[in-house]
């Protein structure tokens, strides 16, 4: 099967770097799925579960928050804030950080921290979705 | 001549001192260490979000933000928005100082400037001058983490899109060398279109699908863009913090070796000073005695 390079940036570090053969990133209107050969393209990522196959048709899965990927000549870049792997989510943290959200919201300060807390229920539910998804495969 | 006594508490009290401040430099270089470290971990993000930006102008003239100057100048710039950084604590050299002259010097040059205020110096300064102070970050100075960076850029990127402010300017301290650190100005928003599209040429004919539109792709971008240059800002600042703070308290050290150098041998020369003077009074006493008990033998024999 043909495969392509993947790396994955997130605002502190390197995530990911190598071959894989499928890649599934959450976009605007869906699911959008990259395999080799994918016609060149620049898109918006939304918060989500991102998923990559390599070699060894073995799966990954990262929950990713807001940012961009781009398709050049069968290279794909994804530049995203935070990007996690299902063991690294602290289920009782993102429990805690929903619920603290949900307050904030409820409690109408700002404009801004209302957006601010929007996102951060965005992430959280995206972080209890993946660790959720784990516990079922295992 | 100070007695022995007191130039011994004047070596201790100095001797302590020594301990604190060379205590703090190498807390200060470990600290630089770690600050460098985390900053070289988000330079490839922060550079590929900078390069895709530029792309995506060379690729398509039909970008139009509100975070770009306007293709014409017609939009005059009325509300100013100062984001400054200084430190948390003092003894760091000019450190805070040179900060705060040069946010003082930009602010007499507009009329409508707000402050967005980095550092608990810089706080206590402006507050105590009834600097026009709009917002203030507790404790960012000390950690500069990502996590941060974005609460400030999501705050200042609200009042640019509310249209509070018309531009935001950075002023933050760099490192320039190891013995010398420049105050920078740096403005945020509105980028110029400028400063992106020069630079490498890039061939431009490839041909991208932009989904659902350049705009949008561009939009999702800049919040982190904003948010990766407060964060180079950030520790930029706080590397020239721990550098000032390091070479502030070598100086110190330095000083202080030289004080006790003296200090010792001034202690010495009273030392000194003080045996000869007992000898002294030792041998004057005994030459005394011998002369009274000379004097008795004498008379003594006298009597007999």
């Amino acid at each position: 099967m043909n495969s392509f390079n993947l790396r994955i940036y997130e605002s502190d570090g390197v995530f990911y770097e190598g071959e894989v053969i499928k890649l599934t990133i959450p976009a605007y209107d869906g699911e959008y799925g990259i395999w080799a050969g994918h016609e060149n393209v620049v898109m918006a990522v939304v918060p989500g579960i991102l998923r990559f196959t390599t070699f060894e048709e073995k799966t990954y899965l990262a929950s990713v928050s807001n940012g961009m990927f781009r398709v050049e000549d069968g290279d794909v870049l994804v530049l995203v804030e935070t990007a996690e792997r299902p063991e690294e989510i602290d289920v009782e943290r993102a429990r805690r950080k929903e619920k603290e959200a949900r307050d904030a919201m409820q409690e109408k300060k700002s404009l801004r921290e209302y957006r601010l807390a929007e996102m951060q229920l965005k992430r959280e539910l995206v972080r209890l979705k993946l660790a959720g998804k784990e516990m079922l495969e295992d | 001549m100070a007695n022995a006594r007191e130039i011994k508490g004047r070596i201790d009290s100095v001797r302590n001192t020594k301990k604190i401040t060379s205590a703090m430099y190498l807390i200060s270089s470990a600290k630089l260490r770690k600050a460098k470290e985390g900053l070289a971990k988000t330079r490839p993000y922060f550079d590929a979000t900078e390069h895709e930006i530029k792309r995506i102008f060379q690729s398509t003239n039909e970008v139009d933000s509100h975070y770009f100057f306007p293709k014409e100048k017609t939009k005059e710039v009325r509300k100013q928005a100062f984001l400054v950084i200084t430190a948390d604590r003092g003894l760091a050299g000019g450190y805070n100082h040179n900060v705060i002259r040069a946010a003082e010097e930009e602010m007499k040059k507009h009329r409508n400037v707000r402050l967005y205020v980095v550092g608990d110096y810089g706080r206590r300064y402006f507050k105590k001058h009834k600097g026009p102070i709009e917002e203030t970050f507790y404790y960012s100075a000390q950690d500069p983490t990502f996590h941060r960076a974005r609460e400030i850029s999501a705050l200042l990127l609200d009042e640019y899109d509310s249209g509070r402010a018309d531009a935001i300017t950075v002023i933050y301290s760099d490192m320039e060398s190891e013995l010398s650190c420049v105050v920078r100005k740096a403005r945020l928003l509105p980028f110029s279109r400028k400063d992106f599209l020069e630079g490498e040429e890039e061939s431009t004919d490839k041909e991208f699908r932009f989904e659902p539109s350049p705009t949008s792709v561009l939009d999702s971008l800049i919040p982190s863009y904003v948010a990766g240059f407060i964060y180079g800002a950030l520790v930029d600042s706080f590397s020239a913090e721990q550098n000032s703070r390091m070479n502030a308290m070598s100086n110190a050290n330095r000083n202080a070796e030289e004080l006790l150098t003296r200090l010792k041998k001034e202690y010495n020369r009273v030392r000194q000073a003080a045996i000869t003077q007992q000898i002294t009074e030792v041998s004057a006493g005994a030459k005394a005695q011998r002369m009274r008990r000379l004097k008795k033998a004498k008379q003594r024999m006298e009597e007999k």
